[in-house]
């Protein structure tokens, strides 16, 4: 159930850089970039390793503006950081941590805010702040030398549209030149001087009209002047000189200073060429621009250049990158080295939540990124194994550790075999991987298996003979061959039984005693043995009373028990030949794992006693042959499915969950124990063995689809497992258009199937699975618009309907529309289109050749633009792009769909879902989230019952859970909503009752008083609801990032927090650390 | 285009405020009379006063000749004619039949700013009258010493209820809701008030059109007003740079005598901008004289600079307050650098105003556009090219008042033929083709009109 309060929570913090900026910021001899990121700033340190994070700061505030900026008298830097709701803050570094020097609001009341967002800039030479904020007012703040804020002054600007405004360099006076744009859109420069006195701007001395269409951005050059970058020309001005370049037509979003005296410049366009501009100069007067192609980037939002042809490109649409610009071009002639790159998800535009083996536990699938850098990315929570050491080895075929004695903690040795060797690694003195000799082992073939035994003893099975060696002395004590004419196929042993299949169906049990190994039994079966296990289960952990064997031919599992080798149960598969068998005991179920060859697994639950297989589970882990290996691991039995997509199964609550773990792939795994690396594993991928270890439980990961172009809506579809999704690529040189597609993926392997190409000027705009009525088949459904270069609105658009069919996307039928198909929704088995104003409803009719037709049905005229739309039983939920939520219900016996209430508010909606029947939640574009319900007193009301300020633009809003929720905890019985937003945040909104707000609540606020916030920014104030008309405290919803931050804090911190509440702290611990357990 | 705004919105290449500027403004820019909403008056007289509530923008007040007042709730319809014409029917009504109705003309008809609570009237039977809205009773009322032709509560105040009347007084007078009696008298005018306007940017600014052609800024905290607009004042009086001011002494000196006769050419002549160039030194000086005086509103010199050649009939601020639109009877429209008192000279094309009457005018949001009731049109003008952008003919007689509603981008206009027209942006899903000629022609007579 649903209810009115909720709990916001970010599971993936914001990763697109808006601003960065570099200096000397921690300690005077420090070279730091410091990064915004929606909300929060990163300060990186330089180091010769490359960038280290040194902290990562959330403040109360969407960060608008960013610069470092020097007093006179220090060696370090302060850092001025300006908000989107007007606060602002100078920051220094004390050492320690990050201390607020001192701060304002800079709001000014009845002030219209600049379109183009704010600009914040700083005046080093005469010691003041610009500030940007609203149409025709200049604010300035001088600041003296310990960095304190003087009393600000406005100033009228005369221009209305303001485009850029920057100090410039070398005047007596404070100098500002302001681009601007007229009333007829024609573009000008012109510079003012500040008289601070008059609180007035003195017109200056030079102005330049006319410039470039396209011209948008100043940069000031030290040297004298501003360039002007517009969109064909790149232009140095100043009060003498006007020099020209033009450069082929992009839009120039970032340009970094390279040299402090202004020579050189890096900037960027929106097709990710990187450029340097060169500045000649002739004593002091600029002669020439030149400019160079560096290569290819991410698209820039912010150039900083660091050190020593060190770059830092941070970009909004594509992952962050730190470069090197070498001196020699490489073949393809980019200057460009790309030395790491940080991941960016955003702007995540739309996403949906697959719940691919039906546990419950969601992965993310977001259309992430914009132009060139656009991607998909599939995200989920699952076990992160961090890699420790790794070497080359190409072909591994088996991967065992050994210990010396079964009582020993740690494992000794490393068993790694090939095709036709086998080698022995182990810890040596210095904790490193050295190779060493077992010399009663064979090395000279591969083993099949090898492991240690009771007594002090090493076994190890080969094709030919299966020996016992002494761990001590590492003699070969005991041998015993495989009968002649045959070899040894598979092999299984634990601490004193050997399982073997040899050539012509033979099934081999022997038992290790004290140096010796005796056969006990031989049976022969009626098929080729496929892989055994012998693990044991049951008391005693050294023997097992049961074997698993799996068959090729009859394609079978089968229980033996030992040591007789009697035949107890038969389990019988479809196709697939078992390719790996596991007997298994987790939180004292014993279990029976059976990794089939096409990436299947199946699990059983198994009686001991009575030898029984029962409830048998089928999940789809990969697409190659599974191999399986338990290994145990914060004290729990886990089991790891090494193949293309290697899972990790675990138990909670007697339950098996299953968590994709964050490598490509392994081909072998085995647990690994040692003093250096408790608790790790040994993996052999492709070419590399590799020594991780698990040491975050639950995170999430995040795997890159490249598409080389924007996808824009994206769904799923259980019944062809298939993603579909709707994209374009940006038109270039070769394409005089945009080109927009419709493809098909795999939801596992993310492969692409199918790709449909629409027509010539038609846009995809939205994308829906849906079945119909009196058919089986689910279908993707596509709206489109026709977008004509001459119409202003699109007047025609398509509904396609896609059949998948053998991984194809089939067209089945479609439906022209009159406008733009801007959202569909499966709806009781028809389709629900809002199209252009209208909404309107779609049945699917058989025609009399058999084939399916659209048919509309009924028709509702909505308000101005109704983009989003949510369906749940009869109810309709409109976003408008203007005019908030409405509900709609559809009368099934007249055929009608009808008004039922709305919300009077002007939101602009961005994204909308329905909690349930009665609640739902809307988004708007002012970064807010709010609730209605429909009112109790005035009919055809919604009443808003929760409002909060989230800070970042939310695109998509969907029902589903990243992570598995155990049934009897208490935040799984919370319905959830993941939300995505244009910096690439990803966000979790729980349902939570009454009490549990109520607690939350006083938490947060007694939380915001007593964490102090950097800037001294008010938590209250920064999540009050915010738009153009009002201003009003959020109700109904707590911020779950605030309340957190309560498992971070000392504990003598933590205890005070509780002594306010009054409730015991390790209980508030608990509390808070269920609620981590959201994400 | 809403895909490739909405798309570029998306990804955050377009800002969220910038978005939202150009939807409106493109929806502004497509109005036409609507074609799905109709309001029916119960008025028997010319409407004169249209105001939508600030609190939920939901309900127009009107107010008209035959002394009735009418609330009618643009949400929801009263009825659908043919399906899909929504009809909304007054919700309210106070005419003479009314026991506290008026018994002439309501000039003026505004909502109590906090809450729809409250509303106002202002009547030529002299009197003002406070309503409340939900037992339609008069709670209040003031007498005047002639006919209200205006009443205006400052949008933003939180601080003061005071309703400015103006009347055929000489007076402007502040009626206090609070304590029901007039908290100031403010005189200086030296004819009746047509028009009052409250700052947008301080709720203790007031602002007020004469009949004799003077617009007045009061600050209501102190006595007297603080300034007068002149309409030949056109530049801030800001220090001109060194070298051009000794230059400019000279000729200051030689053309400050014959300026005041200049005045009287230039008005029969009529073409203002090459005349206001000329003048641009003699106003320097005009500025010079008042920064030495205490009261500069009260001395001699202003008391009878105007702003407009005869009666002032319409005030308008913009949203942020840094701009003053009027009209006057001399059919002009000036736009006011509120901060500086400089008349802008934003050259309007050619207009016919009603004389007699207070106009109410409208200006959108951003501010872009300018809805001035021109006789029985209402013309949108380009509000920084003075252009003319669109003409909206549908009313069969003059035109009184226009209110934009920017929350909704509709225009609401009242006129003599007794009817509220409004006005909305077309609707591509059913008028998409003649909805683009329409356009296309509309710009290219833009286009045509450039004046400069």
């Amino acid at each position: 159930m649903a209810t009115e309060w909720n709990y916001v929570v970010t599971a993936h913090k914001s990763t697109a850089v808006s601003r960065s900026c570099v200096g000397n910021f921690t300690a005077p001899h420090h070279l730091n970039l410091i990064v915004a990121k929606c909300t929060r700033i990163e300060i990186y340190l330089l180091t010769p390793q490359g960038l280290q994070l040194m902290f990562d700061v959330p403040l109360y505030g969407t960060i608008a503006t960013l610069e470092l900026f020097r007093s006179h008298s220090e060696a370090q830097d302060f850092l001025f950081v300006g908000m989107e709701r007007y606060r602002y803050c100078i920051l220094y570094w004390d050492g320690r941590q990050l201390l607020t020097r001192s701060g304002g609001d800079a709001s000014h009341f009845g002030g219209r805010p600049t379109d183009n967002g704010q600009t914040g800039i700083i005046d080093l030479h005469h010691r003041l702040i610009g500030l940007h904020l609203y149409d025709g007012l200049f604010k300035v703040i001088p600041f003296d030398n310990q960095g304190q804020l003087k009393e600000p002054l406005n100033i009228r600007l005369q221009e209305l549209l303001v485009l850029d405004i920057k100090f410039l360099y070398g005047c007596a006076i404070p100098t500002v030149a302001v681009l601007y744009q007229d009333n007829k859109d024609a573009r000008h420069i012109k510079t003012y001087e500040i008289a601070l006195e008059g609180k007035e701007f003195v017109e200056g001395s030079c102005s330049q009209n006319n410039l470039d269409n396209g011209a948008h951005l100043l940069v000031p050059v030290p040297l004298g002047g501003v360039i002007i970058i517009g969109e064909d020309t790149i232009v140095h001005w100043s009060s003498t000189t006007f020099k020209s370049l033009s450069i082929n037509q992009a839009i120039i979003g970032a340009v970094g200073l390279v040299d402090p005296d202004g020579s050189r410049y890096l900037y960027g366009d929106n097709t990710g060429a990187l450029h340097l501009l060169v500045i000649t100069q002739e004593q002091g007067r600029v002669t020439d621009l030149k400019t160079h192609y560096m290569g290819e980037t991410s698209i820039a939002s912010t150039i900083s250049y660091l050190d020593s042809g060190l770059v830092y490109i941070g970009s909004q649409f594509g992952d962050s990158q730190l470069i090197k610009l070498n001196n020699q071009a490489d073949a393809s002639g980019s200057f460009v080295e790309i030395l790491e790159q940080y991941m960016n998800i955003g702007p995540i535009v739309d996403l949906c939540v697959v719940d691919l083996e039906r546990q419950g536990q969601g992965q993310v699938i977001t259309c992430s990124g914009a132009h060139k850098d656009g991607s998909i990315r599939a995200i989920r929570n699952g076990i992160v194994i961090t890699n420790q050491a790794s070497v080359q080895l190409q072909g591994i075929k088996g991967l065992w550790s050994l210990k010396t004695s079964l009582n020993d903690q740690y494992d000794t040795f490393l068993v790694v075999t090939f095709i036709n060797e086998t080698r022995f690694l182990a810890m040596n003195k210095e904790n490193e991987l050295a190779e060493t000799d077992i010399e009663g082992f064979d090395s000279e073939t591969q083993t099949l298996v090898c492991g240690s035994a009771i007594h002090n003893q090493l076994i190890q099975a080969t094709a030919k003979s299966v020996r016992l060696v002494s761990s001590t002395s590492r003699d070969l004590l005991d041998q015993w061959f495989a009968p002649t004419g045959f070899s040894i196929n598979v092999a299984a042993a634990n601490a004193s039984q050997v399982l073997l299949a040899t050539g012509g169906f033979h099934l081999v049990y022997l038992e290790i005693t004290n140096s010796k190994l005796v056969e006990v039994k031989h049976i022969e079966l009626e098929h080729d043995i496929s892989c055994l296990d012998i693990n044991s289960v049951g008391e005693n952990p050294q023997s097992s009373s049961l074997a698993a064997v799996g068959m090729w031919t009859d394609i079978s599992v089968r229980i033996f028990s030992l040591p007789g080798l009697q035949l107890n149960w038969k389990e019988k598969f479809a196709e697939v030949v078992p390719r790996s068998v596991l007997l298994c005991t987790i939180e004292d179920v014993s279990y029976l794992f059976c990794g089939l060859g096409d990436g299947h697994l199946f699990s059983f639950v198994l009686n001991i006693s009575k030898c029984e297989l029962s409830a048998r589970r089928r999940f789809s882990l990969g697409t190659q042959p599974i191999s399986l290996c338990k290994f145990s691991s914060h004290n729990r039995t886990h089991v790891l499915a090494a193949s293309d997509r290697p899972t990790l199964i675990y138990s909670s609550d007697k339950k098996l969950l299953y968590s994709y773990v964050n490598l490509k792939e392994m081909s072998h795994v085995c647990p690994f124990n040692t003093a250096v690396s408790p608790e790790s594993i040994a993996i052999a991928k492709e070419a590399e063995l590799s020594v991780g270890a698990i040491n975050d439980f639950r995170k999430l990961h995040i795997h890159t689809i490249p598409l080389n172009e924007q996808a824009r809506r994206i769904c799923y579809q259980e019944q062809s497992r298939t993603l579909a999704f709707c994209s374009f690529k940006d038109k270039d040189i070769h394409t005089e258009s945009e080109t927009h597609f419709v493809h098909l993926l795999d939801h596992q392997t993310f492969g692409f199937l199918s790709i449909h190409t629409l027509d010539t000027f038609e846009w995809g705009c939205s994308i829906v699975s849906c079945s119909f009525s009196d058919d089986e088949n689910s279908y993707y459904c596509v709206g489109t618009a026709y977008v004509l270069p001459m119409e202003n609105e699109p007047t025609k658009g398509r509904i396609l309907v896609f059949l998948v069919e053998k991984g194809e996307l089939q067209l089945i039928a479609e439906k022209e529309t009159k406008g733009a198909v801007y959202s569909l929704d499966a709806f009781n088995g028809k389709l629900l289109a809002a199209i252009n104003q209208q909404i309107r409803l779609y049945k699917w009719v058989q025609r009399d050749d058999r084939s399916h037709e659209l048919q509309s049905e009924c028709s509702y005229h909505s308000d101005v633009l109704p983009m989003h739309t949510q369906t749940r039983g009869d109810f309709i939920v409109v976003g408008d792009i203007m005019r908030s939520l409405s509900l709609l219900v559809y009368k099934h016996d007249e055929g009608l769909i009808e008004y039922k209430a709305r919300d009077f508010n002007t939101s602009w909606i961005s994204a909308v879902e329905m909690l349930d029947d009665d609640i739902y939640i809307g988004a708007d574009n002012c970064c807010n989230l709010f609730t209605v319900r429909e009112s109790e007193t005035h009919e055809g009301r919604l009443d808003v019952i929760g409002e909060y300020h989230l800070g970042d633009l939310v695109n998509s809003l969907q029902h589903g859970s990243l992570v598995k929720h155990h049934t009897r905890s208490m935040v799984g019985k919370y319905p959830t909503v993941i939300f995505g937003t244009i910096s690439g945040a990803i966000g979790v909104i729980a349902s939570i009752p009454s009490n549990l707000h109520m607690i939350l609540e006083k938490l947060q606020s007694i939380l915001a008083k007593s964490i102090k916030s950097v800037g001294n920014l008010s938590h209250a104030e920064w999540r009050s609801f915010y738009n153009v008309r009002r201003t009003s405290v959020a109700r109904n919803f707590v911020d779950g990032d605030l309340i957190e931050l309560f498992l971070k804090l000392s504990p003598s911190h933590k205890r005070a927090v509780a002594m306010a509440m009054g409730v015991d702290v390790d209980k508030l611990c608990l509390l808070v650390e269920e609620l981590a357990d959201l994400h | 285009m809403w895909l490739e705004e909405v798309r570029r919105r998306e990804r955050g290449e377009l800002r969220v405020r910038r978005f939202k500027a150009l939807a409106r403004s493109r929806r502004a820019a497509s109005l036409a009379l609507s074609n799905r909403k109709e309001i029916a008056t119960p008025h028997h007289g010319a409407v004169n006063s249209l105001q939508v509530d600030l609190t939920e923008g939901r309900y127009l007040l009107s107010g008209a000749s035959d002394g009735s007042a009418a609330v009618f709730d643009l949400n929801n319809a009263t009825e659908y004619e043919a399906g899909f014409i929504a009809k909304h029917r007054n919700i309210l009504l106070v005419d003479r039949q009314h026991e506290h109705g008026h018994k002439f003309v309501v000039s003026a008809a505004i909502w109590y700013p906090v809450d729809t609570g409250l509303f106002v009237t202002a009547s030529f039977d002299t009197y003002v009258k406070v309503w409340d809205t939900n037992s339609t009773q008069v709670v209040m009322d003031f007498k005047m010493p002639g006919k209200v032709y205006s009443a205006a509560m400052s949008p933003i105040a939180t601080t003061h209820m005071l309703i400015a009347t103006g009347s055929a007084d000489v007076q402007v007078r502040l009626c206090d809701i609070a304590s029901g009696a007039f908290t100031h008298t403010l005189s200086g005018h030296h004819d009746g008030i047509m028009s009052l306007e409250w700052s947008t940017s301080s709720e203790w600014i007031l602002m007020s059109g004469g009949c004799d052609g003077a617009i007045r800024f009061w600050d209501i905290r102190r006595a007297g007003c603080f300034l007068v607009l002149d309409q030949l004042r056109s530049q801030q009086g800001r220090r001109p740079p060194f070298l051009d001011s000794a230059m400019e002494k000279d000729q200051k000196n030689l053309t400050s005598s014959p300026s005041s006769k200049s005045n009287s050419v230039q008005q029969r002549t009529g073409s203002r901008k090459k005349h206001s160039k000329a003048l641009h030194k003699s106003q320097t000086l005009i500025r010079g004289h008042t920064q030495q005086r205490v009261h500069p509103g009260m001395s001699s010199s202003q008391n009878r600079t105007t702003a407009h050649y005869g009666a002032v009939t319409g005030l308008k601020t913009t949203t942020d307050g840094m701009h003053l639109l009027s009209s006057g009877s001399d059919s002009r429209l000036r736009i006011w650098d509120v901060d500086s008192g400089c008349n802008t000279l934003v050259n309007f094309e050619a207009m016919r105003l009603h004389a007699g009457k207070p106009l109410q005018l409208a200006v959108t949001d951003d501010p872009s556009l300018v809805f001035v009731p021109c006789m029985g049109s209402i013309k949108a003008y380009n509000m920084w090219s003075g252009t003319t952008f669109q003409t909206f003919r549908g009313h069969y007689d003059h035109v009184n008042c226009c209110y934009y509603n920017s929350q909704d981008q509709e225009l609401y206009t009242g006129s003599n033929d007794r009817q509220i027209l409004v006005w909305s942006p077309a609707t591509p899903a059913l008028t998409e083709m003649e909805d683009d000629d329409k356009r296309q022609e509309g710009f290219a007579a833009d286009e045509d009109n450039w004046s400069d």
